[in-house]
């Protein structure tokens, strides 16, 4: 029955005749049915690049098989590590797993995200039930939160044993998930961080530094109570050196769509990917996840020598800020369409992750696990500060030599959706009158900020971006 | 009532007054924001003045900040920088430095907006946001060190604990001085009305501490003489993140439609005042003690529900309130979610206290519907009590 | 003769409320027209382009290339290639006056501005779709209610000496709000004035997101209302410019694109 799905997420037939009847019980209790399994083959063929890049199945396929555990968490594991968006340090949460490998631990919204939203195209009626229950349209609440507690509401999952809150980034989510020990009884750990760090001032700001790094160590210790295990600062540094792997070998392909003309991969398989590595929170599947990244890449680096691309050569290069968004896949299909090739992600390659590479890499790598956790976390664009977020939008259109910058805030975060203007006027005030397009949306939910709505702007902007092309031709 | 018309008289010649401090004294000012975070001694103690950033009520400035930042703001934040675009509110552009908590995301942006947009310098002070531990504790004392640092520098004054000792017993009398005047309120004829309270709060963050304690001991020598008009009004408590000065309107609705508030927990109240600072040894730590470890609530703190819920019930005891109006301001994403399970445990209680929640952009047209709701409430609480 | 008539273009702009046509035959315009679009985007396009035909002369076989935009442009059948209206709009207004660099199209349900640079080519723009106050549909809301014909209501005689305070950001509400005015007494002039005031204040906002720079122009069926311009270069403190006909100046835009096409082919 979902065979034919099964073999778009790369399952060998092996693997399929052994998994068959646990994906169904996964399915059937998501409340996905054949014709929900068929639409979602169409949709990772057509937006993933299922159809034609084996190492797109197998992408598609280890999220799936997330979502499959995820699914079935409750009847076969007795304890539940759950973290939530934007949860910033999966391998505090992996560590837990090496201590302990019989839990099972899990990046809930996320795998929701996009194996039930961006894939099967399921997601609203969680949303919407959270919004029912205690997040009303009209306050801006932000949508993963109203997921977490849709999620609870409907009982769709298992209640958690324990739940990591991030509280290194916005006031909301470490509310919400107040919120779900309040209504639903399920423990809850904060990690929390105080932003009071200098924009502007050096990237790695020691009091801040330090104040997250024993919240980090605060929530470990809770961590280990909860399993019965001491998590070891060796846990940790292993989780930290696997996810350093797996960021090692996707930035080769970063580099390669940067530098690609025509682009052999669409931004959405690329944000795919991309998150795939920062969502990690299980070790178990790491040595299959670095052997997905290198049949993309071999596959990537073919097409490329036999110049072949699924965007027009030639196309306008641009970077965006933040990302499309997760659960909409044809929004980024449409600006792609429009005549835009999304070469850079603003907190991923050509800046991102790679500022100042060498001296933070050799600053962090002197320090204990708990302080690189935070100290690596802490550095990411997204999370540090609006300067540095200019920062990364300017290197990237500079390295790369890019035609414009495409920016997507998402409109209830408090945290990106209000730097956005700041951004854009601190990037043209570094780069002059270049192309950029602010567009608000939503990173989450794909009722109301849909990709037919945003068509006109995108296509403007493209118009815009090709005219200045020439001229500056 | 005379004292509140010389407070009004005395506001409104304050901005010139400071203007004159600064050029004619060489005095410094240094303003910070709301949310009672930051330490009005310890810049005081620096010979600086100390200025609350605390207007708000109008929607022009909200608008005006709109060219800098998305609408999805609360109004309060957005109005702190577009009074500085509008250049109406003096207090907004004449600091010499503004201290910004590091609180909630809001306040963080208004920090960010003014660092961008306009040469004034901002001196950020990170808010640990668990109430528990040493940890956080601490960590904010570096803060105040950091601060402290700052304004000696800005100032040419050193701080010694000597002097910050004097500015925190003059800021602990103030503050003493207004719980006095507070708890008045708990009886059946209240001799002052919430909204001048509001203001009295209002008017320590703009003055001068020494006229505010002339002020202060006077009004209460008057009114712990008087007794208030006697009403059949039921009692309200008013709970929000902060009522700015200017935002009366719900104030005002809640008198017009027969309700009658006899306490508040928002920041210019009963925050201020609860908690007085202990003069110590070390008083930057007990300066970070008590705004700290000590501090009743604010929704973003993580955890802070059932810290807030147990604060409501024991103000609403003590001032023996027949319900709750929580006022909330919009897209404040925190005060949302707990106004939920405030909702809901104060229904929960073996005498549940209902509770009403509005909400607010600082709009001149919703007016009409507060109005509405308010007088609904009103008369359920009637209905209620007979 | 039969050259010269290969070298017509056209361009057709499918709005949401009206549907125009421009006819260009070397260059210059030789037809245009205005209907209201209804519910068929591909008989309005047709039929509003064939009206601009039969003023030039001309036939539908006759036209080299085609350009369509607007929120319909997908629907036109006959359109050689789609273009954004912001882009076409950009075009149009410059040809018409080339010292334009700002330019402010208030749509039926729609508003945007523009910014552009000496070629007409976009530089930067922002747009309001999502919401009715500010744009053509408001006008016509706030006229029912208050009784009088569009016409009327656009009249500067009609503007009263103290605006109303406005302060509902949205048409339903602000409509609600008139009617409390009127309720006290206020006068159609106060309120209209109060009104404009309104409107301009929001198109406003949308300008100086992205900076008002001189040359300023005016687009679209509503920059014939005269109350609203004024009311408009009060808000923004600049001079504006209305071209002779605004309502077409996007499917000029889109005609000027078509011509290009053509002479590049």
């Amino acid at each position: 029955m979902y065979g034919e799905l099964l073999e778009t997420c790369g399952y060998t037939s092996k693997e399929i005749d052994k998994e068959l009847p646990r994906v169904k019980r996964a399915l059937d209790k998501a409340g996905l049915t054949e014709a929900d399994a068929k639409r979602a083959q169409d949709r990772l063929v057509r937006y993933f690049q299922c159809g034609e890049l084996k190492g797109m199945r197998l992408l598609v396929g280890s999220w799936f098989k997330e979502f499959v555990d995820l699914m079935l968490s409750g009847e076969e594991h007795d304890i539940r590590i759950y973290c939530e968006l934007p949860f910033l340090t999966p391998p505090l949460i992996a560590a837990a797993k090496l201590a302990r490998p019989d839990i099972h631990t899990a990046y809930e919204s996320f795998y929701l995200f996009f194996v039930l939203g961006a894939f099967f195209g399921r997601v609203e009626r969680l949303i919407e039930a959270g919004e029912n229950f205690c997040l009303p349209p009209g306050v801006a609440h932000c949508a993963c939160n109203q997921l977490k507690m849709g999620v609870r509401r409907v009982n769709f999952l298992p209640r958690a044993s324990l739940v990591v809150s991030t509280g290194l980034y916005c006031d909301e989510a470490p509310k919400a998930d107040e919120l779900l020990e309040y209504y639903f009884g399920e423990r809850v750990a904060y990690i929390n961080r105080c932003q009071d760090d200098e924009p502007g001032g050096p990237l790695i700001q020691e009091r801040p530094l330090m104040y997250t790094r024993e919240n980090i160590d605060r929530c470990r210790r809770t961590m280990s109570e909860v399993i019965g295990r001491e998590i070891t600062d060796d846990h940790l540094m292993q989780a930290i050196m696997c996810s350093e792997e797996l960021s090692t070998a996707i930035e080769e392909i970063t580099e390669l769509r940067v530098k690609a003309d025509p682009q052999p991969l669409r931004i959405v398989p690329y944000q795919l990917l991309v998150y795939g590595n920062l969502m990690s929170v299980n070790l178990d599947r790491h040595d299959e996840k670095m052997e997905m990244v290198r049949v993309l890449h071999g596959e990537l680096q073919q097409m490329v020598k036999r110049g072949e691309g699924v965007i027009e050569k030639g196309t306008p290069k641009v970077v965006i800020s933040v990302g499309t968004p997760l659960a909409s896949p044809d929004y980024g299909m449409m600006i792609e369409d429009a005549g835009l090739n999304i070469c850079c992600l603003e907190s991923y390659g050509s800046g991102g992750a790679l500022i100042d590479t060498g001296e933070r890499r050799r600053q962090i790598s002197a320090m204990d696990p708990c302080t690189i956790l935070a100290a690596v976390y802490l550095t990411m664009p997204l999370v540090s500060n609006f300067r540095v977020r200019i920062e990364c939008i300017t290197n990237a259109y500079r390295k790369a030599n890019l035609d414009g910058v495409l920016m997507i805030p998402h409109y209830s975060c408090r945290v990106l959706g209000n730097d956005s203007m700041m951004v854009k006027d601190g990037v043209k005030k570094e780069l002059g009158n270049i192309p950029l397009l602010v567009l608000e949306g939503d990173y989450f939910d794909p009722r109301y900020y849909t990709a037919e709505q945003a068509r006109t702007r995108v296509e403007s902007f493209a118009e815009m971006v090709r005219s200045e092309r020439r001229v500056a031709a | 009532m005379d004292v509140m018309q010389h407070v009004t008289e005395y506001l409104r010649k304050r901005p010139a007054e400071l203007k004159k401090l600064k050029e004619g004294g060489g005095r410094k000012v240094v303003a910070y924001l709301a949310g009672d975070y930051v330490p009005a001694e310890l810049i005081y103690a620096a010979g600086a003045v100390p200025v609350g950033l605390i207007h708000g009520g109008d929607p022009e400035p909200v608008e005006a900040a709109h060219r800098a930042i998305l609408r999805y703001l609360c109004p309060f934040a957005r109005a702190q920088f577009g009074y500085w675009v509008l250049k109406e509110q003096k207090y907004y552009e004449l600091f010499d430095l503004m201290v910004a908590p590091i609180s909630c995301q809001h306040l963080r942006r208004v920090a960010d907006l003014y660092s961008v947009y306009t040469e004034l310098p901002v001196f950020r002070l990170g808010i640990p946001q668990p109430y528990d531990g040493e940890h956080g504790v601490n960590y904010f004392k570096e803060g105040l060190v950091l601060l402290k640092q700052r304004l000696e520098g800005l100032t040419g004054n050193e701080v010694t604990d000597k002097k910050l000792n004097e500015a925190i017993g003059l800021y602990n009398r103030i503050r003493g001085l207004l719980r006095e005047i507070s708890e008045l309120r708990k009886s059946p004829r209240p001799p002052i009305t919430t909204r001048d309270f509001i203001r009295l709060n209002h008017a320590a963050h703009l003055a001068a501490p020494e006229f505010v304690v002339e002020m202060l001991e006077g009004l209460y020598r008057e009114l712990s003489q008087q007794e208030g008009p006697k009403s059949q009004a039921p009692r309200l408590l008013i709970s929000g993140p902060n009522i700015a000065m200017g935002d009366y309107k719900v104030l005002d609705v809640i008198e017009e439609s027969g309700g009658r508030i006899v306490a508040e927990d928002i920041a210019e109240g009963v925050l201020f005042y609860w908690e007085n600072v202990a003069v110590d040894e070390d008083p930057l730590g007990a300066l970070a003690t008590r705004h700290i470890g000590k501090r009743p609530n604010c929704a973003f703190i993580r955890p802070s529900l059932k810290r807030h819920i147990e604060f409501i019930r024991g103000l609403a005891r003590d001032f023996k309130v027949d319900g709750i109006v929580w006022y909330q301001l919009r897209f404040c994403e925190t005060w949302d979610m707990e106004s939920y399970f405030c909702a809901e445990e104060l229904k929960k209680l073996a005498e549940p206290i209902p509770m009403l929640k509005l909400d607010s952009e600082y709009d001149i047209s919703d007016r009409g519907q507060l109005r509405t709701r308010v007088e609904t409430f009103v008369e359920t609480l009637r209905e209620g009590r007979v | 003769m039969k050259n010269e008539r290969r070298m017509s273009v056209a361009g057709i702009d499918v709005g949401a409320v009206s549907a125009k046509a421009v006819v260009l035959r070397e260059d210059k315009i030789a037809g245009s027209a205005i209907l209201p679009t209804g519910y068929d985007v591909a008989k309005v396009a047709k039929e509003v382009g064939g009206l601009a035909l039969a003023q030039a002369q001309l036939q539908m076989d006759d036209l080299r290339y085609v350009v369509g935009t607007g929120y319909g442009r997908r629907a036109i059948p006959f359109a050689n290639e789609v273009i954004t209206e912001i882009t076409c709009h950009a075009r149009g207004a410059t040809s018409v006056i080339p010292e334009a660099r700002t330019i402010i199209d208030i749509g039926g349900q729609d508003s945007k501005a523009i910014r552009v640079d000496a070629k007409g080519n976009v530089v930067d723009f922002i747009m309001n779709d999502k919401c009715a106050a500010g744009t053509g549909r408001f006008l016509e809301v706030m006229s029912r209610a208050l009784e009088l014909s569009i016409e009327e209501f656009s009249s500067l005689s009609r503007m009263g000496p103290n605006p109303c305070k406005i302060s509902s950001t949205c048409t339903v509400f602000a409509e609600s709000e008139i009617v409390s005015l009127r309720a006290e007494n206020k006068s159609r002039e106060d309120i209209i004035a109060g009104l404009y005031r309104s409107i301009a204040s929001r198109v406003g906002a949308m300008v100086k997101q992205i900076g008002c720079e001189d040359v300023v122009v005016f687009t679209g069926g509503v920059a014939k209302n005269k109350a609203l311009l004024r009311a408009l270069e009060e808000e923004i403190g600049h001079r504006i410019l209305v071209p002779g006909e605004p309502q077409i100046m996007g499917a000029l835009g889109a005609a000027l694109i078509a011509a290009r096409r053509n002479h590049c082919e």
